[in-house]
């Protein structure tokens, strides 16, 4: 997961575009370890302590991993729980969609 | 989508010359919808365009839904709750509906364990776009049924997740927003990327 993302957020450096992680790992010290060694330039919330059982996630009533939704510049849910090539053209598509407006 | 009812509809006209049986309300209602939005579902969209937030669509539906006060106002109410995202009234309307129902069940949550676990499953089963309008209500209905009448508080509080996940994170809705801290404890929030096209990936490096 992680080359894929990397790269996509790398492509999409100088658009209007963010990728956000909400990280459910229980030990922080070691998450930050992963993060360095793995690249992971994007930012994330911190679920807390109790992992996948934090309040992000319970709000928004997370149950698996990944959970993914895609979201305008307006602030709307477009699309959910797409990954790879399919997470690309969503992101490409909804660029088009706010450059064209 | 709603492409087998639509194809349905069609084909029930094709054969309707000869049969006089009057046409099911629901599948009228939606062969019409499709009819007027034809523009908006190219179906080499990658990402379904945004329907309208204001259409006559939103007013039949619920006024057919408002003809029954059991199971079979569920097709039409699904159909709003999954075609007015962003269309408060309708939506909340159709919300209401389905808590009016739920008023009903009390005596239905006797296996609430059972039903519990049936209720999240359906909820799962949810996690991509479009699904056949009664199943998205039947679900709502069976979560919001378990959220007001189950002893137990735990499946109570689960079921009221399950409720705010059908009614709020639909595609199509304006995101709640995220308020938290990042890896390094600096706090930011989901809605300080307004503007930009966020992609926002639930993780763990497990």
């Amino acid at each position: 997961m992680y080359p894929h993302e990397r790269s996509l957020v790398k492509k999409l450096a100088d658009k209007p575009f963010a990728l956000i992680g909400v990280n459910s790992d229980k030990d922080l010290e070691k998450l930050r370890g992963r993060v360095e060694a793995e690249n992971i330039t994007w930012r994330s919330f911190w679920n807390g302590p109790e992992g996948r059982g934090g309040p992000l996630s319970l709000e928004w009533d997370v149950m698996g991993w990944p959970t993914i939704y895609f979201i305008d510049g307006k602030g709307i849910i477009r699309e959910r729980n797409k990954r790879n090539e399919e997470m690309d053209q969503i992101v490409t598509a909804l660029l088009a969609e706010a450059e064209a407006l | 989508m709603h492409r087998t009812l639509f194809l349905a509809a069609t084909l029930s006209l094709a054969a309707g010359t000869a049969a006089a049986e009057p046409e099911d309300e629901y599948t009228r209602l939606v062969a019409g919808f499709e009819q007027s939005v034809a523009e908006y579902r190219g179906e080499e969209a990658v990402v379904a365009p945004l329907l309208p937030d204001e259409s006559p669509f939103h007013a039949q539906f619920l006024e057919a839904a408002g003809k029954h006060d059991d199971d079979k106002a569920l097709p039409y109410l699904g159909w709003v709750l999954q075609n007015a995202p962003r269309n408060l009234k309708a939506h909340g309307a159709a919300v209401s509906a389905i808590e009016a129902i739920a008023k009903t069940r009390a005596e239905a949550v006797a296996s609430e364990r059972q039903l519990y676990q049936r209720s999240r499953k359906a909820v799962k089963h949810l996690k991509y776009n479009r699904v056949d309008d009664t199943v998205f209500a039947q679900t709502l209905l069976g979560a919001v049924t378990l959220a007001r009448h189950a002893k137990s508080e735990d499946i109570r509080v689960a079921s009221e997740r399950s409720v705010f996940k059908l009614t709020r994170l639909q595609v199509g809705m304006v995101a709640p927003d995220i308020a938290g801290t990042d890896l390094d404890g600096v706090e930011f929030k989901l809605s300080d990327y307004r503007d930009k096209i966020v992609v926002v990936d639930f993780w763990g490096d497990w």
